[in-house]
């Protein structure tokens, strides 16, 4: 399973063929991530549970920074290898295990120390290129984060024709429902819109004309009429009312009245981003609000409220900028505490790139549903490349960085000779992703290259495509220091486990997991 | 050679001229080669005279007009956008997103021949999309703060690649002057960010971007070779030589100069029409400058046609320069 993943690693790799039963044709995969996920089981049951446990580590790298499974598998293994050596010579494993844990330390504590902040354009191209290995794509994604920024939330459409195209979306998103086709002001796009409008928001259903009359007389005393209306449903009398007045006013006010799709907490979310954004109070029923009490401050605004069949998009909200910091600041905190697999996660992702306005599509298509799955899965590598890239910075890439810990590794100090081999079975991992990229490459003599990089400047790489030494800035070879870092951490921790493993128990009928 | 301008008396008009645009190659012996527009209309000029265009438009006064090839690109008040392919003789509406502001300016992509891309500025909606030749346009404010475009402008086109192998960066870098500085856009218009550090604190009124704007590889990254030209509403001329980057303040021009107007004549001197100082122009590209036409009369526009320097004034009608 190692050497099979390791195969995918670099820009000049091999491809693997997925064949079942149910497909006509082999599925070609070219990266570790994939691999690792059709790999359900190993036809004899020891070797399977090895197998499972590197599959378990490259998935567990590709689901926290969406790159890095090919270089885990290698880490992994060459730890473990080096490792099982010197138990097999008498070396105690629990004392191997401290040393690999030790020096595993230091050299992430060196890749940060070592990573710089991303300047450029160009930097943001070469590390998405690095995950996805398509030119084009590469180059929008680094687009779309140098204008996005660290907080971006780009989400991938895709199409049933060859298609790269990009979106950016003005202020925030939300999944909502327009009420009525009355409503649409642009027949064309079959769009609502209201500009410079008041917001408000309501956590429940409103159906009886007595609950909107209120809403409609306070309207009607504001100098700007122009109104969006935010429920978890708009129904009934309420409908009807609000409805007619729009018609019977349709040349003086614009209306945008939207049901929200999402139910539950999600969306009680939206309101509050909305709140936040706007300024306007959340009328919770639940708490015993109703719209009977509503005056001219309980109503937020906005520069511009838009809504289709399937989204409202609001922009310039007219919120406190204080409370809209502290909101997306206390966010930020509840994504830190989160596991990176939590289901939160990208809800949080979302909900932060909305309120920051950092809200972008990226539109991808292809002939074939193999083709667009491929395509799907290198956006999304590329997506978490480059949140990884501009949250911890970059280094240079193709196992560079990874050499320039050995020295410092080298000069650490061991409390036993057995803690000491731990630390080399890392220094020796840690060439090894150098070494595989050459070996894929088929680069001849990698021992001398592999000595020039390792005493030349900390910028230099070996760029395989270009065959010679270059600064990494200059040919675009960058990782994501997150990456590299998730990916050493990763392998670390699966080869101190299976280092420990004394005995395996295997069941007389296992289940299959299809999830790593 | 003397430095004579002269008013054109053909035109009926003597209010504010806020745009001209020149049709330079019609072929045709009636062509209507020059457009300018006004509070009071949109106007043309056929054989040598001045005609009010008053047919087809559901406007009257107009506030932006811009030529490409044989088409004409009209706004006017409040907020509509006509177009007429065959040089002002049949004219369509086109269909706008929801906007309440006036248009103030158009821009055409480079590429036009084969993106069919157009921006127009508006004060106080922000900027309009079209990528079908101007039939419809949509909304394109990702990243404005102002959504008060005083100016547009495109640079060229360009490609480059930092090494065989690696991905080729396009740019299609696009320049918007707003009330609050100069913002930038790399692909077209589709999103913008800031790009006024170092301007101050005043409206951009004007933009100019030289012929040989250029985006190179360096060992860091990237850098734009080719200057950048903004004039600004009592704070004078600006120019960045780093892809509006940074901008620094030409010391040779008039200081508190609004410049409402900038353009490369064909003898590729650079021109500015002033609010105080009629039109400067510098031959060394924005070194050293000289005056063109003294004048006390606010200059709002500036066009080349078939060996005439036009300029629209604020009062006194169009003025032209035979070159």
């Amino acid at each position: 399973m190692g050497r099979l993943l390791a195969s995918t690693l670099g820009p000049i790799h091999g491809v693997a063929f997925s064949s079942t039963a149910l497909q006509s044709a082999p599925e070609p995969i070219t990266d570790a991530a994939t691999i690792a996920r059709r790999v359900t089981s190993l036809p004899d049951r020891a070797q399977d549970v090895g197998a499972m446990l590197m599959r378990s580590l490259a998935w567990r790298t590709h689901q926290q920074v969406g790159d890095g499974s090919a270089t885990t598998a290698v880490l992994a293994q060459a730890i473990f290898e080096q490792a099982s050596r010197y138990v097999a010579a008498g070396a105690n494993p629990i004392r191997l295990q401290a040393g690999i844990h030790k020096a595993t330390l230091r050299a992430t504590a060196a890749l940060r120390d070592m990573a710089s902040p991303v300047t450029c354009q160009e930097q943001l191209v070469s590390v998405a290129y690095a995950a996805t290995r398509e030119p084009e794509l590469s180059f929008m994604l680094g687009e779309m984060f140098d204008l996005l920024g660290q907080y971006a939330y780009v989400t991938i459409e895709n199409y049933m024709a060859p298609y790269l195209e990009r979106e950016y979306i003005d202020g925030g998103q939300w999944q909502t429902k327009l009420i009525s086709p009355h409503l649409i002001s642009e027949p064309g796009s079959g769009k609502a819109i209201a500009r410079d409008c008041n917001v408000v928001l309501f956590n429940g259903t409103l159906s009886k004309a007595e609950e909107v009359l209120p809403l409609i007389k306070a309207i009607s005393q504001k100098e700007q009429k122009n109104l969006l209306l935010v429920a978890q449903k708009i129904s009934g009398e309420a409908f009807n009312l609000l409805v007619a007045t729009y018609v019977q006013n349709k040349h003086r006010v614009q209306f945008v009245l939207v049901d929200l799709v999402r139910a539950g907490e999600k969306a009680l979310n939206d309101l509050q981003d909305l709140s936040v954004l706007t300024g306007a109070r959340l009328f919770d029923p639940n708490a015993g609000d109703t719209l009977a009490s509503i005056t001219a401050a309980d109503m937020g605004s906005a520069r511009r409220a838009e809504a289709n069949a399937e989204y409202l998009f609001v922009s310039g909200g007219k919120g406190s900028p204080a409370m809209l910091d502290e909101h997306i600041n206390a966010l930020h905190k509840y994504l830190g505490s989160l596991p990176f697999d939590d289901n939160r996660v990208a809800e949080i992702k979302m909900r932060l790139g909305r309120l920051a306005g950092k809200m972008g599509i990226v539109k991808i298509g292809a002939y074939t549903q193999n083709e667009r799955d491929v395509l799907h899965q290198r956006a999304q590598q590329g997506i978490h490349s480059l949140e990884a890239a501009l949250t911890s910075g970059i280094l240079p890439g193709g196992g560079t960085a990874y050499l320039h810990c050995i020295p410092l590794i080298k000069g650490m100090e061991c409390e036993d000779e057995d803690e000491n081999l731990g630390c080399r079975a890392v220094m020796h991992a840690l060439q090894r992703p150098f070494e595989q990229l050459l070996h894929n490459a088929h680069v001849p003599d990698p021992g001398s290259l592999m000595s020039a990089i390792a005493n030349a400047d900390p910028g230099l790489v070996y760029d395989i495509q270009a065959r010679k030494i270059c600064p990494a800035t200059e040919c675009g070879v960058l990782d994501a220091a997150h990456t590299l870092i998730v990916s050493l951490e990763t392998a670390a921790s699966g080869a101190q486990m299976a280092l420990s493993t004394e005995a395996l128990i295997l069941k007389r009928k296992p289940r299959i997991s299809y999830q790593p | 050679m003397k430095n004579i301008w002269q008013k054109i008396t053909s035109l009926p008009l003597n209010d504010a001229i806020s745009g001209i645009s020149a049709i330079h190659s019609m072929g045709e012996t009636d062509a209507r080669s020059i457009w300018l527009c006004s509070p009071a209309g949109l106007f043309y000029e056929e054989n040598g005279q001045f005609h009010q265009q008053l047919d087809g438009l559901p406007f009257q006064g107009a506030s932006a007009v811009f030529t490409l090839g044989k088409t004409v690109f009209a706004a006017g008040y409040p907020n509509h956008i006509v177009y007429s392919p065959d040089g002002g003789r049949h004219w369509f509406s086109s269909r706008v997103e929801q906007i309440l502001s006036t248009i103030t300016c158009f821009a055409a992509s480079p590429n036009f021949a084969q993106d069919a891309l157009l921006l127009a500025g508006s004060d106080g909606d922000g900027i309009l999309r079209s990528t079908d030749g101007g039939t419809s346009w949509q909304l394109s404010n990702f990243g404005l703060r102002s959504l008060h475009i005083l100016a547009l402008a495109f640079a060229p086109l360009g490609k480059y690649q930092a090494m065989p192998g690696r991905p080729a960066y396009r740019y299609e870098m696009v320049f918007a002057a707003t009330e609050e500085g100069v913002y930038h856009s790399p692909n077209a218009g589709r999103a913008w960010k800031f790009a006024g550090k170092g301007m101050p604190n005043v409206p951009t009124l004007s933009l100019l971007v030289s012929p040989d704007f250029q985006r190179r590889p360096t060992p860091s990254g990237s850098h734009f070779t080719g200057a950048l030209f903004a004039g600004t509403d009592g704070a004078g001329l600006y120019r960045s030589q780093d892809g509006g980057q940074n901008w620094y303040a030409l010391t040779t021009f008039p200081a508190n100069a609004t410049v409402n107007a900038l353009m490369f004549d064909r003898r590729g001197r650079l021109l500015a029409g002033t609010g105080e100082h009629g039109i400067l122009a510098s031959a060394d590209g924005g070194e050293t400058w000289f005056p063109l036409l003294e004048t006390e009369e606010a200059i709002l526009c500036l066009a080349e046609q078939g060996g005439r320097l036009l300029a629209g004034t604020a009062e006194n009608g169009l003025l032209a320069f035979e070159t």
